[in-house]
């Protein structure tokens, strides 16, 4: 059970590229149809809290995980799902760091940049439209935005705010 | 967690944007990551841990973030997490790559085995749900402003912000795949500025 856990996690963290959303429909298809782990309803569930929760949404493997086999069950999913793909971040990124003043360091980095920042970009929309339902949602996001330019505030402290503010004007 | 918060504060000064020579501890690195891994609801880790490496303890130049960052979509796993293993291996090689990988996802994996936990028992009507909802919001301000201040120096070069705003529309607007948006844009961006020496 554990192995097939590995097996297929640790196959879908390899395959994450650009992010990881992009593997949640093969997740789908391996748990639901494939090992019949969880029913399609329970997964979407599970994609609810995940996104939801704290952390990137392939924390969902955990949730599944722990459907197949308790607390072990979800330690053996999450790490399977997140170390292949740290291992080969690591060593890429101590390759990248290889290069030095290499020109094309450089010219890469800079090239990119645009790039990722309109992908920055677009997953803040997406963010925004699963975050601000409501004007008042609204408004505590305006209020953590002016917070987080106008202030040396920590992200815990806006945070956690927020959710003050959600306990009151959210309900 | 209340009483690291104003040795944080301390620690970050103007200066320290732009002269980068704060050097994170593996204590550093796991209480940074542990905490944004247990308070950023809704997503968008990726910002919070700007604000908090760029802007406030000046561990990284907007230079460097940048860089990491476009290093991520050339390789599998996501983003947040991916940076920190970047970051971890930066200031504590191996060592410091492995144990921000786990300060990033240990508490993060905690909190969703509770509310999965709670979701299943409570309707998600109820007062916790309500700062679930609280929280993501201020999230989501969060990365409306990080976004904007990693935009700002661009607002003078008009062909980087065709680009940003390009990649933008493309994913967010067209929901064509990431993989296919970085195969065009990417090489024409790098293309571009290998050709003019500029963006």
């Amino acid at each position: 059970m554990y192995y097939q856990l590995v097996s297929v996690f640790a196959v879908l963290s390899l395959l994450g590229f650009g992010g990881g959303n992009a593997i949640i429909p093969q997740m789908f298809t391996e748990s639901v149809h494939h090992y019949h782990w969880l029913t399609a309803s329970q997964f979407s569930q599970f994609y609810a809290m995940a996104r939801m929760a704290p952390g990137p949404t392939t924390t969902i493997s955990a949730l599944v995980g722990y459907a197949v086999g308790g607390l072990p069950g979800a330690a053996v999913a999450a790490g399977a799902m997140f170390i292949p793909s740290g291992i080969i971040v690591t060593i890429g990124g101590a390759l990248w760091s290889r290069l030095g003043e290499h020109p094309f360091r450089k010219i890469f980095a800079a090239g990119m940049a645009p790039v990722v920042i309109g992908l920055l970009w677009s997953g803040t929309l997406v963010i925004a439209l699963g975050g601000v339902q409501s004007w008042r949602a609204g408004a505590i996001a305006a209020t953590a935005l002016v917070l987080t330019l106008r202030t040396k505030a920590s992200v815990v402290i806006l945070i956690l705010g927020g959710g003050a503010l959600g306990l009151l004007f959210l309900r | 967690m209340a009483a690291a918060i104003p040795a944080r504060e301390a620690a970050a000064t103007r200066e320290s944007v732009v002269l980068t020579e704060v050097r994170p501890t593996l204590f550093d690195l796991v209480r940074t990551f542990a905490l944004i891994s247990v308070t950023a609801f809704g997503g968008g880790q990726l910002t919070s841990m700007r604000r908090e490496m760029v802007s406030r303890l000046g561990w990284l130049s907007d230079e460097e973030f940048v860089e990491m960052l476009s290093l991520l979509p050339t390789m599998p796993g996501p983003l947040p997490v991916s940076m920190a293993c970047l970051v971890g291996y930066k200031f504590q090689r191996v060592i410091g790559a492995a144990v921000s990988l786990f300060a990033c996802i240990i508490p993060a994996f905690v909190m969703l085995i509770l509310i999965a936990k709670i979701y299943l028992s409570q309707a998600p009507g109820s007062l916790l749900f309500a700062m679930f909802r609280g929280c993501a919001a201020g999230v989501v301000g969060i990365n409306v402003a990080n976004a904007f201040e990693l935009t700002t120096p661009y607002f003078r070069l008009p062909v980087a912000l065709v680009f940003i705003s390009a990649t933008a529309y493309a994913v967010s607007g067209l929901h064509l795949s990431l993989e296919l948006v970085l195969l065009i844009l990417a090489p024409l961006s790098i293309g571009l500025r290998a050709w003019r020496g500029k963006v």
